[in-house]
């Protein structure tokens, strides 16, 4: 006999839609967990592993080396202290050493973070792989009071080159700890970079040390072509990278001052081996709640079986062997499996996209943007099978007991 | 005739298999010394010519008569006849560069991890910068690895210039 299997398994799982629907929901939302989970994190390490590239030393105040890289190239999180402009300048003089760019950090504009430097920043600082940062408009610092802002922070607030905007002393976004003197120009916007670049309002150390000395009442707009006393960190090249272990050394035994010089490659891989643990624990907890979706789908499974006999039976009265009752078992369970992870990813990738829309700029982490930017791979479609297979297997039980209860039940069940 | 087919096909992997067998140079941290400097770690080794100078004189070393650099083996000098070889030598990987999904294309191999805070790094001739086309995932970094791939070596004193030690990368493999 022909049989219809797929055709039968469709009509047979549209017949109990509600049962079959709230199955396929509570796949789909358990398959979204996994996922998403694996997605954020690989979204995450891209994220961060593109934020900076060619730089072979972070150099900052004597602090963990975590807190050093996020604080400097994340911006997360706050710098413990300042270090003297006068370690920047033997270091960055030193032989071996290519280049050498200052960054001050802790004020703000309207929640987007200031960064104090100059305009070597534009020419070493890279992202991506070995990517430069390129202006969308106008051109880096020309004069103390020039800003050059982020892509996003144009975006968002609207600037353009020639505005007039007030920078802030520390991360205060209100209105009143503005200072009303500092006056900046912006002289130029960045190109979209997917890294905190895009968040980041580019100002000279000049500019900054003027927002500072307005901060104490001191004198307005006077010269200002003296070195700040202190910077935030630096960021530094070398001529080749294997003198960064032995600069990295001697930075950290410089006897003026304690630093904490650190290759940001290896600190990111500190990090990810810091939250490997973390990642491994989450991604286990996600697939036992997969594991839970199917079993409920197969405690479904089981539980209609009785309610099923005489449908069953009827099948075999118009020629179904056991055989196609055991595999109408399985399709059905492969198809709710099918259906539920594919509406599982359809919800994940629906919910980055609306993610991406409906959160405000300031309000996102460092990583965002790669994680919202990830789309379906090998790895959902792994997912897709997996659940599949597992739950074909899962239903195997349920299939076998059914296809033999058709053999011993006639067309009038004795329940 | 049907067969045949797997005994030829076979042969055919044997005699593949055979023409890959080639002896890979593996190299131990102490061939990459020159001759004169190996067998020295008991030796303080301070030649006082160049070997071992710190990148830059620290203005407050005297303060610290402890002695700024600290003494450590090896220098500059690299060893004979390893440019242009094929080799596999064992060490830690500690990442330059990231190139995408979490692969590096450029680390330095060191000989022992923990060339960060407390130990001396390294002395050029005792570290290998591998880099090239190739990309790869280095796990953990206490995790020690083979690396595989072309040594080329810069035959000169105090360069500040570039490595002593750079190899193209092939592959790696888990140190067991």
């Amino acid at each position: 006999m022909n049989f219809p299997l797929f055709t039968l398994s469709y009509k047979s799982l549209l017949n109990r839609r509600v049962s079959v629907f709230l199955t396929i929901i509570s796949l789909a939302l358990s398959v979204m967990l996994f996922t998403g989970v694996e997605k954020i994190r690989q979204g995450a390490r891209q994220g961060f592993e593109n934020t900076i590239s060619g730089t072979d030393l972070v150099v900052g105040a004597r602090t963990g080396q975590l807190n050093l890289l996020l604080s400097t190239v994340f911006r997360i999180g706050e710098g413990t202290q300042g270090i003297s402009w006068h370690s920047f300048d033997a270091f960055a003089h030193a032989p071996g050493v290519a280049w050498a760019v200052p960054l001050s950090l802790g004020d703000s504009y309207r929640g987007y973070r200031v960064l104090g430097t100059n305009e070597d920043y534009f020419i070493h600082y890279k992202y991506g792989q070995s990517r430069p940062l390129e202006f969308a408009s106008g051109h880096g610092f020309r004069d103390h009071g020039d800003v050059v802002i982020g892509a996003k922070v144009a975006k968002e607030l609207g600037l353009k080159i020639g505005q007039a905007i007030h920078i802030s002393h520390g991360l205060v976004a209100t209105k009143f700890a503005e200072h009303k003197n500092s006056n900046f120009i912006i002289s130029g916007i960045l190109k979209p970079t997917g890294t905190p670049v895009d968040a980041t309002v580019h100002v000279t150390l000049e500019g900054l040390e003027m927002v500072h000395e307005d901060h104490h009442g001191e004198e307005g707009h006077a010269d200002h072509d003296h070195d700040p006393d202190k910077i935030t960190a630096f960021l530094m090249g070398m001529n080749s990278p294997p003198l960064a272990l032995r600069m990295q050394y001697q930075i950290n035994n410089y006897t003026p001052e304690a630093l904490t010089a650190i290759l940001p490659g290896v600190t990111l891989g500190q990090l990810w081996s810091l939250l490997g643990a973390v990642e491994k624990t989450l991604l286990a907890i996600s697939a036992f709640v997969v594991l839970t979706g199917l079993l409920g789908m197969m405690i479904r499974i089981v539980a209609s079986l009785n309610e099923r006999r005489r449908e069953m039976a009827i099948l075999r009265s118009i020629g179904a062997r056991p055989a196609n009752i055991f595999a109408l078992l399985i399709c059905e369970a492969s198809l709710s499996a099918i259906l539920g992870s594919l509406l599982g990813l359809a919800l994940l990738y629906g919910g980055f996209f609306l993610a991406d829309i409906v959160l405000p700029e300031t309000s996102r982490i460092p990583a965002f943007d790669a994680i919202v930017a990830q789309r379906p791979g090998l790895f959902d479609l792994l997912v897709v099978l997996g659940v599949t297979i597992i739950a074909a297997m899962m239903a195997i039980f349920p299939a076998l007991q059914a296809s033999r209860d058709s053999l011993s039940d006639g067309l009038t069940i004795r329940v | 005739m049907r067969k045949l087919i797997p005994l030829i096909a076979m042969v055919f992997l044997f005699s593949t298999g055979f023409k890959q067998v080639e002896p890979i140079l593996e190299l131990d941290w102490e061939d990459l010394l020159p001759e004169d400097e190996q067998n020295q770690e008991e030796v303080v080794v301070d030649h006082g010519n160049g070997d071992n100078v710190p990148l830059f004189e620290d203005p407050m070393a005297d303060a610290a008569p402890s002695g700024f650099p600290p003494v450590q083996y090896g220098s500059f000098n690299t060893a004979e006849g390893l440019d242009g070889e094929y080799v596999k030598i064992p060490g830690f990987g500690m990442a330059l560069e990231y190139a995408s999904k979490g692969e590096v294309s450029e680390f330095l191999l060191v000989p022992y991890f923990g060339a960060c805070v407390h130990v001396p790094p390294p002395p050029p001739n005792q570290t290998v910068y591998v880099t090239g086309d190739k990309k790869v995932k280095l796990k953990g970094m206490w995790d020690p690895i083979w690396v595989y791939g072309t040594m080329h070596v810069k035959r000169q004193d105090n360069d500040l210039a570039s490595a002593a030690y750079t190899l193209e990368l092939d592959k790696i493999e888990p140190y067991e």
